[in-house]
């Protein structure tokens, strides 16, 4: 087939879209920008109350936990003066570790986090949904 | 200067949403004309080109952008065609794909020009529209994306997934067959 025919079948075959397709595209992607930032913003937001609650519980009970194990009397030890610290660091340490509730300072420390990645991303959210909405 | 798919993808990705818009607008118009040919409907193109885009962003991030979005963007837009063909049981597409993988016989070699009072004709635009209609859509991607979309083989065979042998003869078996209909009328 000719150069000649073919550079003809190229230029006719083109069909066009109706006119404004374009913005149509433009709009029906701003809609789903939209709902998806929605629906990350209730997601997280959700996951941030979620993990506030899950904190202030494990919180309260820690305390208790410190408060009932003796971990103050030694943590006050601590800032008595650095002489005691000096010369007992060793048994001190071994004696904080020993009284601390590592189960539930772990969950603790996890729920923190999980409060503050969630709550970064629901501020994320909340940015793209304003974003996507003007 | 104009920016390329690689960059305005690359601006996207850092923040600037007019550059996907950019990308909507340069690849509106080829994507709408290569899957309106393809499913013959041109209704249902408007929403088979929105959904392209729509994958696209919703994918742009894993994207490998080592890759050509050209091909990359095709292939989804060819996906996208060939199921709503298969859902609509117009043809059994993998049939003319086993097909047309057969050796090429050069009895089909196009090398018969067609004649010259063929260009002056005003109805010729139509008689290709016929035409178009009656070869398989295997062929019809096959020439749009090398004829309109100036394609090289090689990446016409990303798009479609197949080796740059098998695009080659394709495509000379789709010129054959498109100079047939034409040349019936």
């Amino acid at each position: 087939m000719s150069r000649k025919y073919t550079e003809l079948v190229a230029r006719l075959v083109k069909i066009e879209p109706r006119a404004g397709f374009e913005i149509e595209i433009h709009e029906t992607l701003v809609a789903l920008k939209v709902r998806t930032a929605r629906v990350h913003t209730m997601l997280f937001g959700g996951g941030a109350l979620l993990g506030l609650g899950v904190s202030v519980t494990v919180g309260v009970h820690l305390h208790q936990f410190f408060a009932q194990s003796g971990f103050y009397q030694y943590l006050v030890l601590i800032f008595s003066g650095d002489g005691v610290v000096y010369a007992l660091w060793r048994q001190l340490l071994l004696a904080l570790i020993d009284s601390v509730p590592v189960v539930t300072a772990a969950l603790f420390i996890a729920s923190i986090m999980f409060l503050l990645w969630t709550s970064m991303q629901t501020v994320v959210s909340v940015r793209k949904l304003s974003l996507a909405s003007v | 200067m104009e920016l390329s798919d690689a960059e305005l993808i690359e601006e996207y990705l850092h923040g600037d949403e007019s550059s996907f818009y950019e990308i909507v607008t340069r690849y509106t118009n080829p994507l709408y004309n290569f899957i309106a040919r393809l499913i013959y409907d041109r209704e249902e193109a408007h929403d088979l080109t929105q959904e392209v885009f729509v994958r696209v962003w919703k994918n742009i991030k894993s994207f490998d952008r080592q890759r050509s979005f050209k091909t990359w963007i095709f292939s989804i837009a060819r996906n996208l065609a060939i199921d709503r063909l298969r859902k609509h049981k117009a043809i059994q597409f993998s049939d003319i794909l086993f097909a047309t993988d057969a050796p090429y016989e050069e009895t089909l070699a196009d090398t018969e020009l067609l004649p010259d009072e063929l260009f002056s004709r005003t109805e010729l635009t139509q008689e290709l529209e016929r035409a178009f209609k009656k070869i398989h859509p295997a062929h019809v991607e096959i020439i749009l994306l090398h004829l309109v979309e100036e394609m090289t083989f090689e990446e016409i065979g990303q798009v479609l997934g197949e080796p740059m042998n098998t695009i080659k003869t394709r495509y000379r078996r789709a010129l054959a067959h498109l100079r047939k209909e034409l040349s019936v009328d």
